[in-house]
């Protein structure tokens, strides 16, 4: 999600302005130059490719609803990323994840969002990889959206500090509380079972 | 340095913002240190394993922002529903432009609709935490990152939040930076809220947001509705859900009229509506009692006039809510009797919210009777007082009757009286030919006008008995919202005057309108004692459902008295409970008893029952064991029981009479044991839908037995169990449990972080 390109900002900016003034239809340039980012953001946190989409529409139907409390102060792509973290988890925090989480329609070991058997590191087990997505659901949402935005996501802290709102400092602080929450979660899985050495 | 201090060092180490003092302690701190080597190593693994996921791109589905944009297209539907209301409403088009209109829009709703539908899944998203309520502690520039202690996740930050919540439940937004989102009391897990694809639609109907949030706004008069204790105690603890009202997308919905405000509707449930306790079937132990007796019905008024409610965002009171009449309401798969002029089908698995208890499903279904060689004499009652003239009462009958008009044959009769305003007679019985003739009659009707003493229902019936078709179907329809000022006073006289009618061979059937002074036990009531049925009707859909096929198939009546009596074997069954029904008990004795009156079921008509039952055997059943100091008789005959019985888990039995007899016919139907099913998923549909029906009307009744489950886990089951559902009724269902959902949780909060 570039935020940097000057031209790029003030299109979107355009496209805004004229869903607003009523061409709704407009509003698909949006959903399309911003569906694969967000999907992949969220995908990355709930795990499911299913649930991620579902979250995703209903995301950009959000946005498109409150599309008017868009004040052109920040770029849209930030904003935008906010929506849908705060969406997520909302629904991460929800009885029907959790209800998912321990039904079988739950599924741990699809590949559904993210690795591959190609793209597996050779030090992280797929086991690992798994115990991680699972474990990151259940971190708090704080901690899950910076480590999503900086570990996941590869964006600077200066970026996840916009999205997320807060200094830099705080974003490092949290990634790297998230990092060792999630590295007492994993704890097992990572000195004993995993073939790091 | 301790080991936690170096933790929260780590990523300063890696970003190499520690000195070089800093590193040179950590490193010989990581060489002594084995826990805080293997702490360290533990943490770079997880980065390694961040890269792993970070290193794919992901895709979404190809068309998803067609099907995203179709979604938003749709949430316009809202204005054309509103201009088909009004078009309807207003008799300014002619019929047919009406009806060509009313086409084309709802074959332009259904195709978005069904563009919309892979999507269209619901999404729960109770909301815990905001990013905008943590506090933000800077971090100063040398030891960027050290001061995490801020991020706790305390209990009262919880408690916090429970508070914004609250604050923000006068509706007030907050910034307006970041989109609203749905929030759900912390610790709240009964009721889950869900928001459809169709989120947007909220804006664009405002009136049912301010109904919903309205309701919350007044937890004094929610109390005084009786209303379901568990919403009540979700309001009243501010264990809230904000949900965008959902109107669930199907068919019907074009034909409601728009929510009213809540200041009225609060006013009107409060003082007028009036509905008749019921005390529910209580769970009986075989042993105490193994015979299950009722009358056999199909009434389904509680249905449409509960989906009233929901559909105005407020919940019905527990009483108006009849399980028997929600079940009954929809339609299931059973095969057509064979020389009888009844099946029956069963089904039992295990209840699928239920663990170790087990639902059986029983399914009369009625022979079709050629209706051709049978008249129908029909006179219809309207109320024409002045409170009929809202567009959802006189002219929705205007409406309903025509439907009727366009079914009628050269050998039917029709009549039109009215009462309550303008002078009785409008329409002397006129054949089913003469449509114009009756049509223009139905339109000549109007609300308004004082009160006429004069008797609308002795007119009514003295000229269906003047009309009288012999072996054909008498019946007078009474179209009222509630006012019962018919011409005789006292109700004692008005029942005597419709049994005694009843005997003459005139049936009486009551159409339900409107909202307000609604009376729906005396309608029920009324129609129970005419030996006909009692419709709510709450849309042009429902006018046409039930004048249509419902009324036409309740006319040509294949039996009368019909009573259902159901013996459980104690050798498999330990206990069961009659799932609705609960005004409909007979006492055991009255089963062979001709002279008590019981349900009439029409031509195709089927009734469908639903029992819970505790298998012996199961844990359920050990818990249910009753120690008893002396020996029991009902245990001997537990053990005396015939062996040739046992693979009998129940009988059936149906009594009823052929339309003209007095005296009753007896049709029996054993219920296997090894017909029991493993598990509900194998069960059909329809099973699985009936017991989520009836899930839903334990919850909206507040049953005792209702207490354990969610709104969300009915959605499911209901979403799981949909079959063909060729007339939409099992997905409008999906969207009442919907707004039900949606009802305790008015308004959405914004949440600003835009800084």
């Amino acid at each position: 999600m570039a935020t940097d390109t000057k031209e790029k900002i003030d299109s979107d900016a355009e496209i805004i302005r004229r869903v607003l003034s009523g061409n709704r239809d407009e509003f698909r340039h949006l959903v399309l130059r911003y569906q694969n980012s967000i999907f992949s953001l969220i995908c990355r946190q709930v795990g499911e490719r299913s649930i991620a989409e579902e979250l995703v529409q209903e995301i950009f139907l959000r946005t498109y609803t409150n599309l008017s409390k868009f004040r052109f102060e920040s770029a849209f792509a930030t904003w935008l990323t906010r929506i849908a973290l705060n969406y997520t988890n909302s629904y991460l925090s929800s009885s029907r994840h959790k209800q998912r989480l321990k039904s079988e329609s739950f599924n741990p070991n699809s590949h559904d969002c993210g690795t591959s058997d190609s793209t597996m590191d050779y030090r992280n087990s797929e086991d690992q990889v798994n115990e991680f997505r699972r474990a990151l659901t259940e971190l708090a949402p704080k901690l899950r959206d910076t480590i999503t935005l900086c570990g996941l996501e590869g964006k600077s802290y200066e970026q996840a500090a916009q999205i997320l709102g807060v200094p830099i400092g705080t974003v490092r602080s949290r990634l790297n509380k998230a990092r060792l929450k999630l590295k007492v979660v994993l704890g097992a899985k990572l000195t004993h079972g995993g073939q790091y050495d | 340095m301790t080991k936690a201090y170096w933790e929260s060092r780590f990523l300063d180490y890696l970003d190499g913002l520690l000195t070089k003092d800093q590193v040179n302690e950590f490193e010989s701190a990581l060489n002594s240190d084995s826990e805080l080597r293997q702490s360290f190593e533990a943490y770079q693994n997880i980065m390694a394993i961040e890269q792993t996921l970070a290193q794919n791109s992901l895709e979404i589905s190809p068309n998803f922002s067609v099907h995203t944009m179709a979604l938003i297209n749709e949430s316009q539907v809202g204005f054309f529903q509103r201009l088909k209301m009004y078009i309807v409403n207003s008799n300014v088009l002619p019929k047919g432009v009406i009806s060509a209109l009313a086409t084309l829009i709802v074959v332009i709703y259904l195709g978005k609709a069904q563009l919309g539908n892979n999507l269209r899944e619901e999404i729960a998203v109770p909301s815990i935490a905001n990013l905008d309520t943590e506090k933000v502690v800077p971090s100063s520039g040398s030891k960027p990152g050290v001061d995490y202690n801020d991020e706790r996740q305390t209990e009262s930050e919880v408690d916090k939040i429970g508070h914004d919540l609250r604050d923000m439940v006068g509706g007030a937004g907050l910034a307006n930076d970041a989109p609203e989102h749905q929030v759900v009391g912390a610790q709240n897990g009964k009721f889950k809220q869900y928001a459809v694809g169709k989120a947007s639609a909220s804006t664009l109907r405002p009136d049912s947001e301010k109904t919903a949030q309205g309701a919350l706004n007044q937890p004094k008069e929610i109390k005084d509705l009786g209303w379901s204790n568990q919403l009540k105690r979700a309001i009243e603890k501010k264990e809230l859900q904000v949900s965008e009202y959902d109107g669930a997308g199907s068919v019907d919905e074009l034909y409601v009229p728009a929510p009213m405000p809540m200041d009225r509707l609060a006013t009107v449930t409060q003082s007028t509506e009036h509905y008749a306790q019921y005390v529910e079937n209580e769970a009986i132990l075989t042993t105490n009692e193994a015979l299950s007796t009722f009358s056999l019905d199909v009434d389904t008024g509680s249905y449409s006039n509960v989906r009233r409610f929901l559909r105005e965002g407020i919940l019905p009171p527990a009483d108006s809510v009849r399980t028997e009449e929600f079940i009954n309401y929809f339609k299931f798969n059973y095969q057509a009797p064979v020389d009888k002029p009844f099946a029956v089908a069963y089904e039992i698995a295990p209840a699928p919210l239920d663990k170790d208890r087990y639902l059986l499903k029983i399914g009369v279904k009625a022979a079709q009777i050629r209706a051709n060689d049978r008249g129908w004499n029909l006179v219809f009652l309207v109320d024409v007082s002045g409170s009929m003239s809202d567009q959802n009462k006189l002219p929705l009958v205007q409406k309903a009757l025509k439907v009727a008009v366009q079914n009628m044959r050269a050998q039917d009769r029709i009549a039109l009286v009215t009462y309550a305003g303008q002078a009785g007679l409008k329409l002397d019985s006129t054949p089913g030919s003469e449509k114009d003739k009756i049509n223009s009659a139905i339109d000549s009707l109007s609300a308004g006008g004082s009160t006429n003493g004069s008797g609308g229902i002795e007119l009514a019936y003295q000229i269906a008995q003047k009309n009288m078709i012999s072996g054909g179907v008498n019946r007078v329809v009474l179209a009222t919202d509630g006012d019962f000022n018919v011409g005789i006073t006292s109700f004692e006289d008005l029942i005597k005057l419709i049994e005694s009618k009843k005997r003459s061979g005139i049936t009486l059937t009551t159409l339900g309108f409107g909202e307000g002074n609604y009376q729906e036990a005396t309608m029920e009531q009324l129609a129970d004692k005419g030996d006909g049925n009692y419709f709510y009707i709450d849309s042009f859909s429902e006018a046409r459902k039930v004048l249509e096929t419902d009324l036409v198939s309740n006319m040509q009546i294949v039996a009368k008295d019909v009573k259902a009596q159901i013996e459980f074997n104690p050798q498999h069954v330990k206990q069961y409970r009659l799932i609705g029904y609960d005004n409909r008990r007979l006492n055991k004795e009255d089963f062979n008893n001709d002279r008590i009156d019981a349900g009439e079921i029409g031509s195709g008509h089927s009734v469908t029952v639903l029992y819970e039952l505790v298998l012996t055997g199961t844990d359920a059943a050990k818990n249910l064991e009753v120690e008893y100091r002396y020996k029991q008789h009902s245990d001997k005959t537990l053990e005396s029981a015939p062996v040739n019985l046992s693979p009998e888990l129940g009988f059936i039995k149906i009594r009823y009479k052929e339309p003209q007899d007095t005296e009753s016919k007896l049709l029996t139907f054993p219920v296997a044991k090894d017909s029991v099913k493993a598990a509900p998923r194998m069960a059909s549909d329809d099973f699985r839908f009936v017991a989520a029906v009836s899930y839903f009307g334990a919850v909206l009744r507040n049953s005792q037995f209702g207490k354990d489950y969610s709104l969300a886990e009915i959605v499911d089951l209901a979403q799981g169990a949909l079959g063909p559902d060729l007339d939409g009724q099992r997905r409008e269902f999906v969207g009442l449990v919907k707004d039900a959902m949606g009802i305790t949780m008015p308004n959405s909060n914004q949440r600003g972080m835009d800084h």
